[in-house]
């Protein structure tokens, strides 16, 4: 008894330090979507497997997008290297903040032929109002509402809430898998990082 | 029955209240601004422009000058993306006035950002006052995790040591303004 008492005592000391560590900068801090972020507390950092790894050929995917069109990875295939940035959920702390930083990296992206699709597991309306709030977005935007998740399920980024992975995988122009970081959700992925795999994905790549 | 507070939840309450207590609260007018360390700046030019000597880090209060404005920001928030020419041109105004010249100086701190992130902000707006990087939050937390953009004027010297003399959230506001609100502060922060 006395042993499975400590035996406790260890993941829930975990547990509350890592929630009192998380707590501050999970919360947006733009004054942007000041009062209208659902929060909804530190989560579980990851809660899904992948199903795909570097060196893969990417699931296809067609998926509507705010413009009204129909966006297929096939489309860039031999063209663009493609960055699938998937966000948990629209009106969520972090991921409020992650796309607008990626619509002042235009020129890095294109540095190095790459194109950005956002996706998330939100309906089409739902993605239109809150993108809205960040200006205007110059790289697609898609939703993976139905069959609910079903591009984030193939790359195996799909939660058990039915929310997807804060995730970035670059697709190389012949269609394949070149890096993955899925990341803590509770964090924004360093941008740096992106460039820095792009720049050797270019560098190795088909041109 | 024998009651005795298991070691753990003695240390875990401790730690907690130590992680609550250390959270700053927002800067207000009279308070002296928190610790903020920040990393030396790698160029002589910009270490001239504040005034410090080759290091690692140093405490914001050791920037040399009367007055210091602080724009907290974010490379990832849309108002600080919109408001960086603004800051531009105060600082701009600030370098053409001869009164504020060597008397105040301006810096951003970019809370969440990496280096990469600051200097791809600074390059995209062609910012001209210094930046840095606040990656892990830590200057985030120690002023109350404000919302950015936020503006923090303190005055410097060994006397005042960073006493908070005005904040503002959001856009800075018409430049006339600022530049009134900042001669003013000037003149009587003056010896």
């Amino acid at each position: 008894m006395k042993s499975s008492r400590r035996c406790l005592a260890l993941p829930i000391a975990v547990a509350l330090l890592s929630a009192l560590a998380l707590c501050a900068p999970c919360l947006g801090a733009s004054l942007a979507m000041e009062g209208m972020i659902y929060d909804p507390g530190p989560l579980k950092p990851v809660d899904s497997e992948l199903t795909v790894k570097v060196g893969d050929p990417a699931p296809p995917f067609a998926l509507p997008s705010l413009k009204g069109e129909t966006i297929s990875l096939e489309r860039y295939l031999g063209r663009r290297n493609v960055i699938l940035s998937f966000v948990p959920a629209a009106w969520t702390p972090v991921c409020s903040d992650q796309w607008p930083g990626y619509n002042i990296a235009k020129d890095l992206f294109e540095q190095y032929d790459a194109v950005v699709l956002g996706i998330t597991v939100d309906n089409l309306p739902t993605l239109f109002a809150w993108t809205h709030q960040m200006g205007d977005l110059w790289f697609p935007v898609l939703s993976d509402f139905w069959p609910h998740g079903e591009t984030a399920r193939r790359y195996g980024v799909l939660r058990t809430d039915g929310t997807a992975e804060r995730a970035l995988f670059i697709i190389d122009k012949t269609g394949m898998i070149r890096f993955i970081l899925v990341s803590d959700i509770n964090r924004r992925p360093d941008l740096g990082a992106i460039v820095e795999a792009l720049k050797t994905i270019h560098a190795t790549g088909a041109k | 029955m024998k009651i005795r507070s298991p070691w753990w939840l003695v240390v875990l309450c401790f730690l907690a209240v130590s992680a609550v207590a250390s959270a700053g609260k927002m800067p207000a007018v009279g308070d002296r601004l928190a610790d903020l360390r920040l990393p030396t700046p790698e160029s002589a030019d910009t270490r001239d422009y504040l005034g410090l000597p080759p290091s690692d880090a140093f405490p914001v209060t050791a920037i040399a000058g009367k007055i210091l404005v602080i724009e907290i920001f974010s490379m990832y928030c849309p108002h600080c993306q919109r408001e960086a020419p603004a800051a531009n041109r105060l600082y701009q105004a600030i370098q053409d006035s001869e009164p504020l010249r060597d008397r105040v100086k301006m810096i951003g701190i970019g809370v969440g950002n990496s280096t990469f992130e600051i200097n791809h902000f600074r390059k995209h707006y062609s910012i001209l006052f210094p930046l840095f990087p606040d990656e892990d939050f830590t200057v985030h937390k120690a002023i109350g995790e404000v919302r950015t953009p936020f503006f923090i004027v303190a005055a410097l010297g060994p006397k005042d040591n960073g006493r908070i003399l005005w904040t503002g959230s959001g856009s800075m506001g018409a430049l006339e303004t600022f530049m009134a609100r900042l001669n003013d502060l000037a003149r009587d922060g003056a010896p």
